[in-house]
């Protein structure tokens, strides 16, 4: 007898195999309930601490990097290391960085008007970064510039701003000043500068270039490769900076909350793994006979694996969702941060892994049980 | 049409063979029943036939082909294909209504649901049962609920059916009922297999394999 031969191929539908979890999930309503509640406990429990660490952690490691950790710096303190203008727009080309821009020398200026104060201005070439906010104004275009907050009072630039002209060559004309900046985070220091705008092509050589890296991982790799390909004509005169301290302390901030988000997050599954466990194994043998009936009538053990786990993962699902869904309700309440969306889809994996690696064993040994003894009635 | 060749079983390494070198042929189209006292290996015979067991020694062939040695996947998808069961205690999932029940079988058969269900609620018809199609099985009587597993059995029409003590809670005019569909479909050309230690069914059988409990058999009638 060949089961090709026959009207009914002997291989289950997947449809109606799925069909057949969901009403089991239904009719076995004690299990599926005890899974749902075991899960969203766990999810839940895992979100509210754990969940709480990492959103500590991003907020930490956020404001470590907002710090510079991704931002390398290229002196020439001697002003003999000839950064050439061209660099900062060959390197915002190179994958990896984020934006570069580059300053020129010191210049001190004054207002022609007024001219009892005075500031440093530098030439800026390149694009200038978001850290740079324009609260006044608007950005400058070559041969124009932008005051920093630290020095407009210096300079007596009112409302409507004004020109700067060199302290040491009074003649020269003036440069508008259209806008003026705040700089923040690690270019901060620059609040008290002037920046005027200049082409590549207007500039001489540069003393400083910025440079953001797109991530902390990259930037090994970017310092390397300034190194070998520097855009100074003498390179021994440069001087590379890297934010070597800021990633040691991000690293060993993250290492720290992460060890502890880790054990909290295995005791919590390993609770739930255990309940898990025992809510299968309780099913299980509360439905021997099913099992046994299901094998004579035709099911593999393959089969019956797959139900079982299937209508575990229903209830398991619900759970998770349930769980997810409370937790990250409960710190946005608690604490206004929310972990990331990577960390929330991770815990729910875990959370789906574990179900399935506690329950698929005790399914397994359930369908591998030998069907005589069950089905005999004594 | 089922049999075995030398046919030996033991429940364990070193104990005596429940079933020892047996060989026999079960005619289709007709019932044939196993017998025999307590402990003789009836039911063990019938679950060796269906495939839930593997032989110690020698083998059971389906259509004249080797058939315990298919690996187990392959035996279930045999009996999910071309094998009813009908046990001696009707065996419902309390926790389905009966119509899911009786399209049980359906399912691994590979049966679509949409004509499982047209033709589970045919079999009950026939059998009596249509008004109880969204009861529990603990709300319908043994008798009922035998026919339940009688419309299960015959669902996926079967070119086997295997029962194991059908009527043994049953009264007479349930245990009639059940008989009856079972002679019934064995007049369609199937093999009716059934382990009974009835002996007025085993008279009305068109064929007896008599075992003992040394495990050794004797038949009566057109088993070969």
């Amino acid at each position: 007898m060949n089961p090709t031969q026959g009207r009914w191929s002997g291989v289950p539908r997947v449809r109606d195999l799925a069909r057949d979890a969901v009403d089991g999930a239904r009719a076995g309503r004690t299990t599926t309930l005890t899974l749902t509640v075991v899960l969203a406990v766990v999810c839940f429990a895992v979100l509210v601490t754990t969940g709480q660490s990492a959103a500590s952690e991003a907020r930490i490691v956020e404001q470590i990097d907002s710090a510079g950790t991704r931002l390398i710096a290229l002196s020439d303190d001697g002003g003999k290391a000839g950064i050439q203008a061209t660099a900062p727009d060959r390197l915002a080309g190179l994958s990896d960085v984020t934006w570069a821009f580059g300053l020129g020398d010191a210049v001190d200026m004054t207002n022609p008007a007024l001219s009892d104060g005075r500031a440093a201005s530098r030439s800026v070439v390149g694009d200038l970064p978001t850290d740079f906010a324009i609260i006044q104004g608007r950005p400058p275009r070559p041969g124009e510039a932008i005051a920093g907050t630290g020095v407009t009072a210096a300079l007596h630039l009112g409302p409507g701003l004004g020109t700067i002209q060199p302290i040491a060559a009074p003649g020269e004309d003036p440069v508008p000043v259209v806008g003026v900046f705040e700089a923040t985070g690690p270019l901060a220091h620059l609040d008290d500068v002037i920046l005027i705008a200049a082409a590549p092509e207007d500039a001489e050589t540069l003393r400083y270039v910025y440079i953001m890296a797109d991530d902390v991982a990259v930037i090994d790799r970017l310092e390397a490769v300034l190194r070998t390909s520097s855009p100074a004509l003498d390179p021994s005169a440069l001087t590379v900076e890297t934010p070597a301290g800021a990633i040691a302390l991000r690293d060993v901030i993250a290492g720290r909350l992460g060890a502890t988000s880790r054990q909290l997050m295995a005791v919590v599954m390993g609770v739930g793994a255990a309940i898990v466990a025992v809510t299968m194994a309780s099913a299980t043998a509360s439905r021997r006979r099913d099992f046994g009936r299901r094998r004579a009538l035709g099911a593999t053990r393959s089969a019956l694996v797959a139900t079982t786990l299937a209508q575990s993962s229903l209830g398991a699902l619900a759970g998770i969702a349930l769980g997810t869904t409370a937790g990250v309700a409960t710190l946005a309440a608690t604490t206004g941060s929310l972990p990331s969306w990577r960390f929330v889809a991770g815990v729910a994996g875990l959370a789906l892994l574990l179900t399935l690696t506690t329950a698929t064993p005790i399914a397994a040994h359930a369908a591998h049980r030998d069907p005589l003894r069950i089905l005999r009635v004594p | 049409m089922v049999g075995t060749r030398s046919l030996s079983f033991a429940y364990h390494a070193g104990a005596a063979p429940v079933i020892d070198d047996v060989t026999l042929d079960l005619p289709a189209g007709a019932v044939c029943a196993l017998t025999g006292p307590s402990g003789s290996g009836k039911s063990t015979l019938l679950y060796l036939l269906a495939l839930m067991l593997r032989p110690t020694g020698g083998e059971v062939v389906w259509d004249g082909r080797p058939a315990s040695t298919l690996p187990d996947a392959a035996r279930s998808r045999l009996r999910a294909a071309h094998v009813g069961f009908v046990f001696q205690d009707a065996l419902l999932d309390p926790s389905r209504t009966v119509l899911a029940n009786v399209c049980d079988s359906a399912l691994f058969a590979g049966m679509p649901r949409t004509i499982a269900t047209e033709r589970a609620r045919d079999l009950m018809g026939r059998f009596g049962v249509e008004h109880r199609g969204d009861h529990r099985p603990g709300e319908i009587s043994g008798g009922q609920a035998q026919r339940v597993a009688i419309c299960r059995a015959l669902l996926t029409d079967p070119r086997v059916v295997f029962a194991d003590e059908p009527t043994g809670n049953l009264d007479d005019s349930s245990a009639e009922i059940v008989w009856q569909a079972l002679t019934d479909h064995a007049a369609t050309g199937a093999t009716v297999v059934v382990a009974t230690h009835d002996k007025t069914l085993a008279v009305r059988a068109d064929h007896e394999v008599r075992l003992t409990v040394e495990g050794r058999v004797t038949t009566r009638a057109g088993v070969a």
